[in-house]
């Protein structure tokens, strides 16, 4: 009886292994498993036949049939994991993609030259405590030329080519009414830029009507030329780099006395002289000076008791020796191809 | 201003090269713009500033150098005039506008034989710019050139009697210049007039009617002092500036106005063989005088912030041509020579001093200001976030002229905007100033796609300008624009962009600015240019703040569009105004899961998608927590007339898990209203 049992035991190890060779899905695996390890399973089964034998037999065919069960666990167990393990991998090899088709673009826009300029000028004058002031574009002769000393009939008023609106008003030439609309609002220390569109009867290559100039005023007891040089110099130098030269020189506008044209070694030839530089070697870059007491005057401010400097400049020429620009029209007419470079 | 360097060293000793020179001559505020090489001349090619009228002249300039390099300046030639006869019996000069010529000069040359001038001065003329036209006329501009003052040569024959008044005419009338161009002349205008009327316009040109020529035998030389306002008006508003003029407009030396007459009439003289009067005409209804300003030196350090002794300020102001005197310790006062009328004020001076001093000597400081917290504009934090939106969205910034044309506005009606005209424009399709922004990015649109651009994004956010009942407005306006195709070059999609892209744009700038929960969109049936079915108003806080939608067709012509083109256009500074107020408000984070269910039901066509979304959210149930769309369709399957749309409804509660039955209850109720409410049919 014994015996019986214990050769059936191993004809139903031969049977279990051979199934077990050629199981090869999930689903055969299954049944694997219902077949022999299930309660109503042959494993099961054997148990129950057990019962039919001596006392004595018992351990030695019940330790064979637990061997058996756990061998038949065990690798079915292993078997179920290397076909878990083989479709996954037939499945990550079924889902390749084409990793040479190019990606989905995410295209952010860009900023305009214009703008990104202004904000780099702008932010070398706020990190200095300058604050940022603005004014209409639609300006009085009052503000726009007889507070900054350009009297009615002075020649200087032809340095700029005005558009007239109606009304008796005028599209500001400059950025420089600013300086006297905050000066009325607010008494000294005064430390302001003001950034914007002005405008001027003009166009080619170098002149567009209308184009962005930065403003720019620090009036208190005690300001110097000396002072002006100092603060924009450190402009020149974060703007366009520190191994240029900058230099002073004497200019004349109706607001300021004495006047400057600050002039920097030529970005393009480093100072050999060049067609945009004019051979000269220099670039002329912003207008300055001294506030002229007249304008103190319009502003009721006592040019006996405070100094201040004042300065100007075309966002659109920084613009275009910044990143080699030859043509100013450019920058208006928003070909994607130009602002795309930015 | 031209000047040749041969010429300047007639009047200064000059050791340096051209280019040395030039560079003093820079640095110390009259710029040499160029040096050129004409017919054997160094040639300087001055940008004289409107302020020095005296550069406006070789002895001027000649001058500057002589500060710079410490030579002495050599006084003006002039061989002494042999005179014949008294010029009382040839001419009579009367001035009836004695605020606008304050001084008037003539000499009579008899004799005079016209012929071209010599080679030595047609060489200088021309490389100064100036036509060589006969030896009297050049004489008149070679010795303007070198003097600064202005000439001018009348044919006596051709003067009425020999009688000169100085005068504004009675009423307009038409006048013919030496240029051959009819001038309309006013009563403001100056007059230079005989017997029988106008000669010259004076400070101007001369006239046709008194012109010298070939035949002309005896001439009157004029040298005047004209008051530059009414020159300047007069210049201006004929559009006729000349040599002449320019000096005028700038104040010319009231000094020099006699010598330079005796040193034209000696040159025409040399030149002409002519014989002068052996008096000359000198009438000053005004006298100009040397003026005093006095200068304390502590105000130079004060304004330059560097120490110039008072023995070097002196030195300075005497090379410039002053008499100085030293009033006290620290105080000069200094006479001021009348070719130099733009020096009145102690600024001036200090001016002067830095510039001969050199502005290179002195050093750079930093302020010692007591700086404050910056301001910076109120909106200036919105602009950006605004900004960074839409450059996020692929939305490319642009910067557009503010002029924009009265002809294209006739398309943009609805909106009521009365553009502020320009009334020089500088083309005739720039004449006003933009009332939008849309449509200088329907131009910058059409631009790229001539250049084969298929995707094209762009915004603005820049000024717009109103007249209401002419007072001006300018106010910010945030723009965009989409044309072409969703995902340029993309491999997978061709689709083209469509309203909803437009839309979820301005949605990203409302949710940058915190204002997309008051937002609302409203059909707009006003605005003309824009796709009557197919546009909306954006409402944030039951204000009306702009508007988009799919352009009009007959706008698509305009700008030669071949596919369908969405715009918007916000009034930035009121979202600006309505987004100060808003900030995020922190919620609860829930512990415990959502469920989501969906519900797909078919309703009238008409019924938009935001009163379905009402009904849910209304429906009394607290437990709704989030309700989307995910889809519409109308066709195949669905009734016509009628759409499918279907939600997703997020249940959560931040106190427990929900149970199916609460869900389901909640699920029931929304159904029921959207039956009640607008006849939804349950799709299963």
């Amino acid at each position: 009886m014994k015996n019986t049992i214990l050769k059936k035991l191993n004809d139903i190890r031969q049977q279990a292994f051979m199934e077990l060779d050629v199981i090869s899905d999930l689903e055969a695996a299954q049944n694997f498993k219902n077949k022999y390890l299930s309660r109503k399973g042959i494993v099961q089964s054997m148990l129950q036949e057990m019962k039919s034998l001596d006392a004595n037999d018992r351990p030695l065919v019940g330790k064979d049939l637990n061997e058996l069960k756990g061998e038949l666990q065990d690798s079915i167990a292993s078997k179920i994991e290397n076909i878990s393990k083989n479709i996954l991998e037939e499945k990550i090899s079924t889902n390749r993609i084409d990793i040479t088709l190019p990606g989905r673009i995410v295209k952010p826009g860009y900023r305009h030259p214009i703008c990104q300029t202004t904000e780099k000028v702008v932010e070398v004058f706020t990190d200095m405590g300058f604050s940022i002031y603005e004014g209409p574009d639609i300006e009085s002769d009052y503000y726009n030329f007889e507070a900054l000393n350009f009297s009615q009939d002075h020649p200087a008023r032809d340095m700029q080519d005005t558009f007239y609106v109606e009304g008796g008003k005028v599209l500001r030439t400059h950025t420089s009414p600013v300086q006297i609309r905050v000066m009325e609002k607010h008494s000294p220390p005064i430390a302001m830029i003001a950034p914007g569109a002005v405008y001027r009867s003009d166009s080619d290559v170098s002149h567009s009507p209308m184009f962005y100039q930065v403003e720019g005023l620090l009036v208190d007891n005690n300001i110097t030329f000396a002072d002006l040089k100092g603060v924009l110099s450190i402009f020149c130098h974060k703007i366009f780099g520190q191994a240029l030269k900058v230099r002073f020189r004497p200019s004349f506008f109706p607001f300021t006395e004495p006047s400057a044209e600050v002039d920097i070694s030529c970005v393009i030839c480093q100072g050999s002289g060049c067609r945009v530089c004019k051979n000269t070697g220099w670039l002329e870059i912003l207008g300055c000076g001294m506030v002229d007491p007249d304008v103190f005057k319009a502003v009721k401010y006592n040019p006996k008791q405070v100094s201040g400097f004042a300065f100007g400049m075309g966002i659109d020429r920084i613009a275009m020796l910044l990143y080699g620009i030859n043509d100013i029209r450019l920058f208006y007419e928003n070909d994607l191809r130009f602002l795309e470079q930015f | 201003m031209r000047v040749t360097f041969d010429w300047l060293k007639e009047y200064v000793d000059i050791n340096e090269s051209p280019e040395k020179i030039a560079q003093l001559l820079t640095m110390g505020g009259v710029e040499v713009e160029a040096i050129e090489e004409v017919e054997g001349h160094s040639v300087f090619q001055l940008g004289v500033t409107p302020n020095r009228s005296d550069c406006l002249s070789v002895i001027g300039v000649a001058r500057e150098i002589s500060v710079h390099t410490k030579k002495r300046l050599k006084s003006l030639k002039t061989t002494s005039l042999k005179g014949k006869g008294n010029i009382a019996d040839y001419l009579k000069v009367t001035i009836n506008a004695d605020d606008a010529c304050l001084r008037y000069s003539a000499f009579i040359v008899d004799n005079v034989k016209i012929s071209s001038s010599p080679d030595w001065l047609v060489s200088r003329l021309v490389a100064c710019g100036v036509r060589p036209v006969n030896n009297v006329v050049d004489a008149t501009n070679y010795v303007m050139l070198e003097t600064g003052q202005p000439l001018h040569a009348f044919d006596y024959q051709l003067v009425s009697k020999g009688k000169i008044n100085i005068s504004h005419p009675a009423k307009e009338f038409v006048f013919v210049t030496l240029d051959g161009s009819e001038r309309r002349l006013l009563p403001s205008d100056l007059l230079i007039c005989d017997e029988e009327g106008p000669i010259a316009l004076a400070g101007i040109m001369g006239g046709k009617n008194s012109e010298v020529s070939d035949k002309t035998t005896r001439l009157i030389l004029e040298s005047a002092f004209f008051d530059y306002v009414g020159i300047r008006r007069t210049s201006k508003r004929l559009g006729l500036s000349t040599e002449s003029s320019r000096r005028f407009e700038r104040v010319v030396d009231y000094n020099g106005v006699v010598s330079s007459l005796e040193r034209l009439t000696s040159l025409i003289c040399e030149l002409s063989g002519g014989v002068a009067t052996k008096d000359f005409i000198d009438i000053k209804p005004k006298q100009i005088k040397s003026h005093i300003v006095k200068l304390h030196i502590s105000e130079i350090h004060r304004i330059l912030g560097k120490e110039i002794s008072q023995k070097q300020v002196k030195s300075i102001l005497e090379s410039l041509g002053m008499e100085v005197e030293v009033v006290a310790n620290d105080e000069l006062a200094a006479h001021i020579p009348t070719f130099r009328p733009d020096l009145t004020r102690p600024i001036d001076l200090i001016e002067e001093v830095a510039r001969v001093y050199g502005y290179e000597k002195i050093a750079d400081t930093v302020p010692n200001s007591s700086m404050q917290s910056i301001s910076k504009p109120k909106f200036s934090g919105k602009y950006r976030e605004a900004r960074n939106a839409l450059l996020g969205c692929g939305f490319n910034e642009t910067v557009l002229m503010s002029f924009a044309s009265d002809d294209d506005l006739k398309y943009f009606s609805g909106l009521e905007l009365n553009p502020i005209i320009v009334k020089n424009p500088i083309a005739a399709d720039q004449n006003v100033m933009r009332t939008l922004l849309i449509p200088g990015l329907l131009n910058a649109a059409s631009l790229n796609i001539n250049h084969q651009r298929k995707d094209v994004r762009l915004f603005a956010l820049q000024k717009t300008f109103l007249n209401q009942n002419n007072n001006f407005i300018e106010n910010l306006h945030l723009a965009g624009l989409l044309i072409g195709e969703k995902a340029f070059n993309s491999w997978d999609t061709s689709a083209n962009v469509d309203f909803y892209d437009i839309k979820g744009a301005i949605e990203a700038v409302l949710k940058t600015m915190y204002l997309y929960e008051q937002s609302s969109w409203q059909r707009c049936e006003n605005i003309n240019f824009l796709h009557p079915g197919r546009s909306a108003d954006l409402v944030v806080a039951n204000k009306r703040i702009g508007f988009l939608g799919q352009l009009h067709p007959d706008l698509d012509k305009k700008w030669e569009f071949s596919s369908n083109c969405f715009v918007f256009e916000l009034d930035f500074e009121e979202l600006c105004k309505l987004s100060l107020a808003e900030k995020p408000k922190f919620r609860e984070l829930s512990k415990y899961p959502f469920v989501e269910r969906d519900i797909a039901i078919v309703v009238d066509v008409h019924i938009p998608c935001v009163e379905i979304l009402g009904i849910i959210q209304n429906s009394g149930v607290s437990l709704v927590d989030n309700v989307r769309v995910f889809d519409v369709y109308c066709g195949k399957g669905i009734e016509e007339g009628k759409k499918n749309i279907a939600y997703t409804i997020r249940y959560s509660s931040n106190e427990r898990t929900l149970t199916d039955d609460e869900i389901n209850m909640a699920h029931s109720k929304i159904i029921k209203e959207l039956e009640n409410k607008v006849g939804a049919i349950l799709r299963t």
